[in-house]
This record gives C-alpha cells, structure tokens and sequence, in this order.
C-alpha cells in the first residue's frame, strides 16, 4: 500500500514528471554512446542536485541510471559496440540481428525486456527491501561491522579481475576515507598538517575524478592508441526484409524474459556483481535452454530479450543493500548514497522509519521512469538510435570536462576540491589502466567512515576486545559469508590460472589440454 | 610494476603519518590503529608483488608505460590544464576562463578546425555560465582582470 502512496506523493509534486522525462532523455542518449557511462554522468549531475528538492534529485539519477542500462543496447545492437559493459551480450545477437536488416526489432525487443526485467526488479526491491530492513532494525555495532566487512571482502573479490587487486583498492578506498578529523576522538590523522585536508576529502571531488575525469583520460588515451573509432554502422543490411516482431517470435521470448528477469534480480541483490555478470548468466543459460538452437549466434531475437531483461533486472534489487543495511551494491547505489548523505538523509535500516514517504515516492518514480524509457525505446529508439549512437564522443569530452570543473568546485565553494579531483582523476585512470577495480575503491570510500565507527564502536562496547564478534551469532555468519566468498573466488581464480598454464604448455609442447591421458 | 612501487610508496607516506597522530583514548582501537593496519595489508601486497614481478623478469613493464608517450601527450596537459583552470578563474572569472579550457581541451581531443574550436568554446561558456550562475545560481568568481577592468569603468 506504501507503493501508492509513493504514487500519491508524486502527484502533489508534478515537477518530478517533467524531470523524469529528462532523465529518460539523457539516460537513452548517454547510455547509446560508447565512451559515455550512465554512471559518469551520475557523478557530473550530483552537485547540480545539490540544488533540487531531495526527492526530485533522487528521482532524477535514479530513473537516469536505469535509462542509461536500457541505452547500452542500441549501440550493441545498432554497432555491434556496447553503450556500456552490461549489453555486451546484447551485441552477441543483436548486432547480427542488424546486419539481417531486423535492427528495428531486435530495439523494440531489447525495450521490452528491458521493462519486463526492471519492473520485476522494482518488485523485488519494493518488497525485499522494506522486509530485510525490518529485520536488519534491531542489530548493534557488532553485527553491522560484520555487515560491512563481509562487503568488503564479497565486493573486492568479486568486482574485478583479480582478487587481490579488488581487495586492495577496496583497502585503499578505506584508508583514504579516514583522512581527516577522526569523528570520535576528533584527531586529526593523514592530513600532513594540511587544513584542507582535516575535513577529509570530498565525497564529489573523488567521484567526478574517479568516475568523470579518469574516464576522459582513459578515452584519451584511448583514441591516441587506436585513432578515432571506426564508423561500424553495416551498410549490408537488407532492407527487404519484414523488420516486424512476429507472434511466434513473441512466443519463444516471454518465457526468457521472465526467467532472465528472475536471474537478473537475484544477481542484482547481491553486492558487487552487477549487470554484466547478470546479462551473461542469463545468455547462457536461455541457450542452454534453447528451443530453436540453431538461431542462437546467427540472430535470434531471444538472444536479444535475455541479456536485456537480465541487466535491467539488477537495477532494483542492486539498491536493496543500499537501502536495507547502508551499503550501496553497485556504482551507481554508491552515487546514490553520496545524494542522499548530501541531503542529509541517512541510509540504512532506519531510512523505512524516517523518510518512508520519500523512498516509496522513489520507488513511484522508478516505475514511472521504467514506463517511459520504454515507450522512448519502442517507438523512438528504432528511428532515432542510429543518429544518437553514431554521434561523435570526442565533442562531448571537453563539455564534461568543463562541467566536472563546476561539478567539483560547487559542491563546497572550494578550489582545493578541484584538485582533489585531479589527483584522482589520476589515481582512477591507473588503477583502471592496471586492472584495480575502480567500483571497489568508490563503494569502500562511501562506506569506510560508517565501518570504522562501527568496529571501535563494537570494541569499546566489549570486554574481550575483537573476540566480541564471535560472541554474536548474527555477526558470525555474515564474517563466514564473507570468507567463504573470499576462498571461492580465491580457488576460482587459481583453476583459471591453472588452466592457462595448460594451455601454455600444451601450446609449447604442441599437444591439446588434457591430451597426455 | 611503477603503479605497485607508487602504491608502495605512497602506503608507506600514509603508514608513517598514521603512526605520528597522538591517540587520546584509553580504551578499544585508536583513531590511529585502523589506518595503521590498511597502510601495513598494502604495503606488504604491494612489496610482494613488485618482487613477484621483478623476479618473473616483466620489470620492463617500466619501459612499456614510459615509452608509450600517453603520461606526456594526454594525461599531463590534461591534468595540468585542470590544475592551471582555478588560476585561470580567479583571474579572468568563470566565462573568459572555460572558453579558454574548451579550446585546450578540443584540440587536446584532436578537433582540427580552429573556427569550430573558437565559435563552440564561445558559445558553451556563455551557456554554462547561464546554466550554472543564473538558473542553478551557483557563485562562480568574475575574476580578478574584470573586476578591475570593471572599477576602472
């Protein structure tokens, strides 16, 4: 019933409509340019919400967000290049849906999952955050340290490549939070005698260098090593063909949406992992299950509707932990969080008892937003998408450029921010260059205050110093969800390299893997 | 291995700034002990991993990244174009200040037509300073050269 209210909420404020409909707009378009993440843009338009009513700046990136997830498909499908890295698999089948001449209904397809996917997200979200945050209400310092320490681990070792490496900018992220005035005995630590540095550094100073300017360095350097992208628009493409979704087409689809969907919100819960890894579980699995195999890799449409109900799907679900236990999921949960922290609203379990009305109204507007990206998807995308996607990136760079400035400066009226943001502007482009995850070092930037306080909070509380959290049940568990995870992803990681060794070897030796029984 | 020497480094600048703070408390972890414990976990991650490297002989790594002429011709002018933007500023305020970024910038990106530079840095600034300064009504400074070119009129 909280849902309608939400809904109610919105109607007393007409304005969120209109910037609902931007969000949608901008989401599309940023979303459809490779180069240009939907999270970028998060990070640039933060400040600027310092401006707007609390529940219309949510709304606004929040709606942006999943507009840009479903806008990384029309270059995947149009270009055979993924708008972002969660339509990847989009690309495997739409790009050679294009190529037959059927660009128009592998978009309207892709728009439809996409919907399908995010509104059972939202579900998801709507019902399993209020629950979990009902039960996460009544747990102490200890508990809530277990909480965070266990995404730290599950987080470092699952967004990026290499396990180490993830744990490391996750520990990096957390060190440089505790620059600054210690909040409980109020020293000042890390700061090299600097004034500027005893407030610690800015939550936006270090995501627009992070997310914005590392990004345009990476693009950067990307063009002068390989020369400006290739036009990969495919003029082969039939235009004699029948560019319609037909009923059995529609047929073969609705049961892979609705499994992919499912997929896709129970990988979106957990965090860390993401809509990549949602949008290719779902692929997999929909050609595991196939039922016209021999379309898969030359052009089904189904191949299409998986991996975009899939990634959609993660967009809800991704802000259960935000919203339940004050972790933020994703990249784009973390830009959240900083909005929220900026307005003054603190995220965890209590946000349900002290701003109900305003994260119910954001659940309205997340369905709102999902309806119109997916009226702009069916019927504007497949006429307007090749203009977008094809669009230039190296113009817009010097803009965000410009505005990552502002966006830097205004949010404290101070020019040191600006530098902050270039050394890490810096630091995002090496760690990216050198396979560091740059999600892991943001998520534990936005979180490692709150696991500090809660872990001194923990031991002051105890008598046995550290072994209180194994005095506690509830923490118990989360610190051996937490390690499990740890060894998991530690043995996966080891049997990938044994395998390339195999393969090396048995390169060398001009034998097949697994030849020498 | 020169981003694992610099995280090196770097984690031991911060490993000896956390040991200098002066602790208070009496009781349970000091505002010094979790920066201490971070600054030692990478420090040894990344002494280990910079010998592991170094051994397995991809130390030339260090030449690779030197030589590719990506730190001089792309990331230097572009951070040092953003460091130089504040100066720039206060000096000649907002407007004057990010046209002449927008023009660095796109030529940095590899924008030829000095026309099209000039004309669209122009008309950006102008509207970022409507955008910003007169509809969100952010303060952005005029500049030290305008106000004075100002109190002279």
């Amino acid at each position: 019933m909280d849902i309608i209210g939400g809904f109610l909420t919105l109607l007393d404020e007409p304005s969120i409509f209109a910037f609902i409909v931007v969000a949608v707009l901008i989401g599309v378009i940023v979303g459809a340019l490779p180069g240009i993440s939907a999270a970028t843009v998060i990070a640039l338009l933060v400040p600027i919400t310092l401006y707007m009513d609390p529940l219309a700046a949510l709304a606004f990136l929040y709606v942006l967000g999943k507009a840009g997830r479903f806008g990384g498909s029309i270059a995947a499908i149009l270009f055979n290049t993924p708008g972002t890295v969660a339509s990847s698999a989009t690309m495997i089948e739409g790009y050679r849906l294009t190529k037959q001449g059927r660009s128009k209904s592998a978009l309207r397809m892709s728009a439809f999952a996409s919907v399908c996917g995010d509104l059972t997200g939202d579900l998801l979200l709507i019902f399993g955050a209020v629950a979990i945050a009902s039960y996460t209400e009544g747990l102490g310092p200890p508990e809530f340290f277990a909480i965070y320490f266990m995404a730290f681990i599950v987080i470092g070792s699952v967004v990026g490549q290499s396990v180490s490496k993830g744990l490391v900018s996750a520990a990096l992220g957390v060190l440089c939070s505790l620059i600054g005035t210690d909040p409980i005995s109020g020293t000042a630590r890390l700061t090299f005698d600097s004034l500027q540095l005893s407030r610690g550094l800015g939550l936006i100073p270090v995501l627009v260098g992070i997310f914005v300017l590392s990004e345009l360095f990476t693009q950067a350097w990307k063009a002068t090593r390989s020369g400006e992208p290739a036009d990969v628009r495919d003029s082969s493409a039939s235009e004699s063909v029948q560019d319609v979704i037909t009923a059995d087409e529609w047929r073969y689809c609705a049961p892979v949406i609705f499994r992919s969907s499912v997929i896709g919100a129970v990988i979106g819960m957990l965090p860390g992992l993401g809509s990549a890894v949602a949008c290719f579980a779902a692929y997999g699995e929909e050609k595991r299950r196939a039922k016209r195999p021999q379309l898969w890799g030359h052009g089904a449409i189904e191949g299409v509707a998986a991996p975009e109900a899939a990634n959609n799907a993660v967009s809800g679900p991704s802000m259960i932990p935000l919203l339940a236990l004050g972790i933020p999921g994703s990249t784009i949960a973390a830009l959240l969080m900083g909005v929220f922290l900026i307005h003054g609203i603190q995220v965890g379990p209590t946000i349900f008892t002290t701003s109900r009305e305003l994260v119910f109204a954001l659940f309205a507007s997340g369905i709102i937003g999902i309806i119109c990206y997916g009226l702009v998807g069916y019927y504007l995308v497949p006429f307007f998408g090749n203009y977008v996607a094809r669009f230039r990136t190296k113009y817009i760079y010097p803009f965000i450029f410009v505005t990552a400035f502002i966006a830097a400066y205004s949010s404290a009226m101070n020019f040191f921010d600006v530098y902050v943001m270039t050394v890490f502007g810096i630091v995002g482009f090496l760690m990216s260059r050198f396979s560091y995850s740059t999600s892991a070092f943001v998520i534990a930037f936005v979180i490692g205050r709150g696991a500090e306080e809660t872990l001194r909070q923990s031991v002051l509380l105890s008598d046995s110093g550290l072994f209180i959290f194994l005095e506690r049940p509830v923490a118990i568990i989360f610190l051996l969800i937490g390690l499990t995870v740890l060894l998991w992803r530690g043995r996966y990681h080891m049997k990938k390299q044994d395998r390339k060794a195999t393969v090396r070897d048995s390169i060398g030796t001009g034998s097949r893997p697994g030849s020498e029984e | 291995m020169v981003f694992t020497v610099a995280l090196l480094l770097t984690c031991v600048v911060f490993l000896v700034a956390a040991m200098t703070v002066t602790t208070h408390e009496d009781s349970g972890l000091t505002s010094r002990s979790l920066p201490i414990i971070l600054s030692v976990a990478i420090s040894i991650f990344s002494a280990v991993k910079a010998i592991l490297l170094w051994r397995s002989g991809r130390r030339h790594q260090i030449y690779l990244f030197r030589t590719d002429g990506i730190t001089a011709k792309i990331i230097l002018p572009l951070s040092m174009t953003m460091v130089l933007y504040v100066p720039m500023v206060m000096l000649f305020g907002y407007v004057l200040a990010s046209v002449m970024v927008l023009m660095i910038v796109l030529r940095v990106f590899g924008v030829r037509d000095l026309v099209f530079i000039f004309a669209i840095s122009v008309v950006v600034g102008i509207v970022a300073d409507y955008v910003f300064v007169d509809t969100l009504g952010m303060f952005m400074p005029t500049g030290w050269l305008i106000e004075t070119v100002h109190e002279l009129l």
